[in-house]
């Protein structure tokens, strides 16, 4: 019985001496492989009385599973050993950067075009657009300024060559196209690009304005008065923002007021909006007796240029990536 | 408008502060633009009588003078101006005072000689740019009067950013009229007196256009005198008007402009010959004007003429062989009422305003003319003398003005308050409007200066803009909520700008139009729309490719030495169609050059861009069935990369590497590669629908052939794939090999065929029966011969 219990010891120490799972596969053979010491033992079993054999046979079954428990045992260590090493050796440095693909962003107009346009919508508000070549009807006739009107020296017009096409000056014949292809109730901003003769540095020959239209059968001057002043208060983060309105005069409105907001220690023109004129509803057949509504306007150049903190407008039409890459948040 | 502050609150008495006023105008509607002090400074400086003049002993050109200042001493002061006298009275800077150059005066000696302040001239006041020396102040002044007082310089000017239907306050008494009607102050008008009894002159008047000129006076004055002089505080409130004085009949007729909103005009009377038409010009006739200018008449000229031809350019400018100067002695004066037809949009043409213009532009009353011609007579009359003797009239007013209907419930309906109808009447009498109350509504009669007072809404405006828009609630509108269509497929130009973004492009936007020779590089050939007015000629063309704006952007930011570049547009593009309609299409245009990633560790990043780059990225986008790049000739692009992009069919667009000749151009270095899209082309998105998916196991066959070398593998590709051979599904190209072990006109394709059916799992026989198939075809259609 002596024997038995050396053999565990052996089998423990050879286990013990060896560090791979191949290794430990060859010792476990010199244990428990077919030509292995138990097997041995096991010929020698047979040769045993047979009145010893349950006793004899009880041990060596003992002896079988200490050994191979012995072995499990030992191939979990060299396993947990083996898993040790190998994360030791794949550690990386995290703090290294990611691979990829540059960072493209918007341009700066257009998040704010986006901006503008997803809180009307959040009033109702749809989005409309229209031609940027327009025919002098669209652009000045329909919208209460027929020719030589003096306010048409407001806007400085671009003309196609040859012919009485011109470029838009505002985004006001969107309001038109649309009112004659609806019915009230009307709620819809128009945002897009728009060009007038002038150039300096706080004026571009192109630039982008955003427009909105309320018609209904009863909304009212206070109510372009609280519109406005929500979305600029919503559009800017800030609650407390002061907007004034002043009276103004612009044909296809009436009344009209001019947009101020506070900025700094004063007041900052931020836009123009009225009730929408008689004559311009009548113009697309809407009935003034039933119906009314506002309009309204706004710079989104103007709106980026405070959102951002942009001094100079022509930075937005420079292109210059080093300005552009600033916004990308 | 400019106008001196003082002048208004001659003509109306307020009690409002200078800031005060200027914001009760704004909020009124008349845009207050700024408020500038006539003069700062200049305090501690009074009239000075020089009561004593002698030499200085140590200097030739100075001289030591005793001034009499009002002080119980006289002063003594060391001068250098040669015009110093005894007994002049100047303008005397005391100790203290600061020039509006920024010198204190002290008290100093010169030259050894004790000088106790400073003889000033006209420029070291700034009052004027005259420089020949000491300015001298009228004799009648008296010694000691503050400086600020003899010369009216407690006085601000204002400038109103009038809008262009207020032409009513484009004069002091129009500007006291609405600070009647926002603070109930009176307007004192000035006094005329017309009742000179006179008769018809020799000149007779005959209006031609009736519709363009509904009233002509004429007024003659004989024996003025050439030599009078314009009084000092007419010449002031001029100049705070901004208008230069040039001679007492023309500063005049100026003074009662401003004053009175009536442009008018002082002819030569001598220099007239015959009688005065109003008619329109006729080709062929010419006119000097007043400012040198030769003006070629044409027959939509309103012109003012005599038996010899044209005198005038009807209710904008005088002519020079008419004028008035410094020998004239009879003057004939012209007050009319010319329509704002006549004269609207002429600046346009003629190249230049005049105030008269701007007035008629606007509308000016016929009511008041006759008025401003008498207070201009007294004026000359009292001022250069001489005797008013004809006054001839043609044409007269018309009383067209009709009275409007104004139901003061309307108010509260437009608006969202209600103003109380004794409030309502009260600001319209206030406006000078006749009220009458009828049983459902007011009628109200707008006084004949408002021309853009006509509808129920224009006197509603009246309401609010003098009651104060500040006084309206704010409400949010009420309204019927309703659900608005949202397409889950959001429309193109957000999909495709948002997917460009995240594969790394940045947004840019660029003007629509561009120079001629951009459009020629980048555009479609004789398509492009040319503007009348370009602000320059870089910006004369309205593009009809987004794509030489693109190349103008890259050039900018490569001169920066930005390495890499990955840029798109979406905008309107314009172009003439054959049948010269204009179209405009929304495109949208990217452009990369550089590496193909940013520098980065551990990735090879250093590989340029290259076409393969930017069509991956289109197909990632536009994820369409039909979509097909084939070979095609662009005249901007590499005749070997480019490839017109197609959706089942229809050509969308273009993506290829830019001809090496613009790149070498237009400085864009190595390779360019470019794309545009139309996307009024693209077809509508459809909404994703569930197909059941195979359960069975797909089967993978490697296919190995080779082709000829010019072989577009693409086309093997899209053949073998819409074929419809039973089972595959899919067939993908894996790789394209020329070199060694292909022969040398040939090119290696490789192709994995994925094989799949929806029922059951093929057997081998079915998989090896469908790759015949597909290598039968192979070989049919491109002369395929199988590699082992």
């Amino acid at each position: 019985m002596q024997e038995l219990e050396k053999i565990v010891k052996e089998a423990e120490q050879a286990f013990k001496a060896v560090t791979t799972l191949p290794e430990l596969d060859q010792i476990k053979a010199q244990f428990l492989g077919k030509q292995g010491v138990l097997a041995e033992l096991r010929k020698g079993l047979a040769k045993v009385a047979p009145d010893e054999r349950p006793v004899l046979g009880a041990k060596f079954n003992n002896l079988k599973s200490d050994l191979e428990a012995l072995l499990e045992s030992r191939k979990d260590a060299i396993k947990a050993d083996g898993l040790k090493k190998r994360l030791e050796s794949e550690k990386i440095d995290v703090t290294l950067p990611g691979r990829r693909q540059s960072l493209g962003g918007l341009h700066p107009v257009t998040r704010t075009w986006d901006r503008v346009t997803d809180l009307f919508s959040t009033m109702g508000f749809s989005v409309s657009s229209g031609p940027e070549i327009e025919d002098d009807y669209y652009n000045f006739t329909s919208l209460n300024q027929p020719e030589d009107h003096p306010a048409r020296s407001m806007h400085d017009t671009f003309y196609v060559e040859g012919e009485k096409h011109l470029l838009r000056t505002h985004t006001s014949p969107i309001q038109i196209r649309y009112m004659e292809n609806h019915e009230p109730p009307i709620r819809i901003v128009a945002p897009g690009r728009v060009y007038r003769v002038d150039s300096d540095a706080t004026h571009s020959p192109m630039f982008h304005q955003i427009e909105g239209l309320w018609i209904d059968d009863r909304a009212t001057f206070s109510d372009l008065k609280g519109t406005v002043r929500e979305f600029l208060r919503r559009f800017f983060e800030q609650d407390d923002l002061e907007v004034r309105f002043r009276p103004s005069y612009f044909p296809f409105t009436e009344p009209s007021a001019e947009i101020d907001m506070t900025f700094k220690d004063g007041w900052l023109e931020i836009g123009g909006c009225g009730m929408v004129h008689p004559k311009v509803l009548q113009n697309v057949n809407i009935d003034t007796e039933q119906y009314q509504g506002f309009a309204f306007g706004m710079g989104l150049d103007r709106l980026a240029m405070l959102r951002y903190g942009v001094t100079d407008l022509r930075l937005f039409f420079e292109n210059d990536l080093r300005f552009l890459s600033q916004f990308h948040g | 408008m400019k106008f001196s502050e003082n002048w208004l609150r001659s003509v109306c008495d307020t009690t409002l502060s200078t800031s005060e006023l200027s914001d009760a105008l704004t909020m009124a509607g008349l845009e207050v633009e700024s408020v500038e002090s006539v003069a700062k400074g200049l305090d501690r400086i009074v009239v000075g009588c020089v009561a004593d003049v002698r030499p200085h002993p140590n200097a030739d050109r100075l001289r030591i003078c005793d001034v009499d200042v009002g002080l119980p001493e006289t002063l003594q002061i060391v001068c250098g101006a040669p015009n110093v006298s005894k007994g002049m009275k100047v303008p005397t800077a005391l100790v203290k005072a600061c020039l509006p150059g920024g010198l204190v005066i002290k008290s100093s000696k010169l030259r050894g000689e004790r000088s106790e302040g400073m003889l000033c001239s006209a420029s070291e006041l700034a009052l004027a740019e005259d420089h020949a020396g000491l300015m001298e102040i009228d004799p009648e002044v008296p010694v000691g009067s503050d400086i600020r007082e003899v010369f009216d310089l407690n006085d601000n000017v204002f400038t109103l950013k009038l809008t262009a239907n207020r032409g009513d306050c484009l004069s002091i008494v129009g500007i006291a009229r609405e600070l009647q009607a926002i603070t109930g102050v009176s307007v004192q008008h000035p006094v005329v007196n017309d009742d000179e009894v006179t008769h018809p002159g020799p000149i007779t008047i005959n209006i031609d256009d009736d519709n363009a000129c509904e009233l002509y006076m004429g007024l003659s004055i004989s024996g003025v005198n050439p030599g009078a002089k314009t009084p000092e505080h007419i010449l002031r409130k001029l100049e705070r008007s901004g208008i230069r004085g040039i001679s007492p009949i023309v500063d005049l007729t100026n003074y009662v402009m401003l004053e009175l909103g009536q442009p008018m005009h002082a002819f030569d009377q001598d220099k007239i010959q015959g009688d005065v038409s109003v008619r329109m010009g006729k080709k062929g006739e010419a006119l000097e004007l007043l400012n040198g200018q030769v003006l070629e008449v044409s027959n939509d000229m309103l012109m003012i003429c005599d038996d010899s031809g044209p005198v005038a350019l009807a209710g904008i400018m005088g002519g020079q062989p008419t004028a008035v100067n410094d020998q004239t002695s009879n003057i004939f004066l012209e007050a009319a009422v010319f329509s704002t037809q006549s004269v609207a949009g002429k600046w346009r043409s003629l190249g230049f305003s005049t105030d008269a213009l701007h007035r008629f532009e606007r509308g000016v009353d016929p009511a008041g003319t006759k008025r401003a011609l008498w207070r201009l007579a007294n004026l000359i009359t009292e001022i250069c003398g001489g005797n008013v003797e004809t006054l001839t009239e043609s044409g007269g007013i018309r009383t067209d003005k009709r009275a409007v209907r104004f139901r003061p419930d309307r108010v509260r309906r437009l608006i969202g308050m209600s103003v109380s109808e004794d409030r309502i009447k009260q600001i319209f009498e206030r406006l000078e409007m006749t009220v009458v109350r009828e049983a459902d509504a007011l009628i109200v009669k707008p006084p004949s200066y408002r021309f853009d007072l006509v509808l129920e809404e224009d006197l509603i405006e009246e309401v609010v803009r003098i009651e104060g828009f500040d006084k309206l609630p704010g409400t949010l509108p009420n309204s019927t909520l309703s659900m608005m269509p949202v397409a889950e497929n959001p429309d193109w130009n957000n999909q495709f700008k948002k997917s460009l973004v995240e594969q790394g492009y940045q947004e840019v936007i660029t003007y629509s139009f561009v120079d001629h020779s951009l459009e020629d590089d980048f555009g479609i050939p004789n398509k492009s729309i040319g503007l009348a007015n370009p602000i320059a000629e870089q910006y004369s063309v309205m593009r009809t490719s987004l794509l030489g704006s693109l190349a103008l952007v890259t050039r900018r930011n490569m001169s920066h030495r930005a390495n890499r570049i990955k840029i798109f547009e979406s905008s309107l593009c314009f172009e003439r169609s054959n049948t010269g309609e204009i179209r405009q299409h929304r495109k949208i245009a990217g452009m990369v050059s550089g590496s193909a990633l940013p520098e980065q560790w551990g990735t090879s990043f250093d590989r340029d861009v290259d076409f393969f780059d930017v069509k991956g990225e289109l197909e990632n986008i536009l994820k369409l069935r039909g979509l097909c790049f084939e070979s095609v000739a662009h005249r901007s692009f590499h005749p070997g990369k480019v490839a017109d992009v197609s959706i089942g069919g229809t050509s969308v667009g273009i993506v290829g590497g830019l001809h090496p000749e613009l790149s070498e151009k237009y400085d864009l270095g190595s390779d360019v590669l470019a794309f545009e899209v139309n996307l009024d082309l693209l077809p509508e998105l459809n909404v994703s629908s569930y197909e059941p998916y195979a359960k069975f196991p797909a089967v993978r066959r490697d296919v190995a052939f080779e082709v000829a070398l010019d072989t577009e593998v693409g086309g093997i590709v899209n053949f073998i794939a819409s074929e419809g051979i039973n089972h595959v599904t899919e067939v993908n190209l894996f790789d394209v090999y020329s070199g060694k072990g292909v022969a040398d006109s040939n090119k290696s394709v490789a192709l994995a065929i994925i094989l799949q059916n929806k029922e059951k799992t093929l057997t081998d026989e079915e998989v090896e029966k469908s790759v015949a198939q597909v290598l039968q075809l192979l070989k049919q259609r491109f002369n395929a011969t199988l590699r082992k």
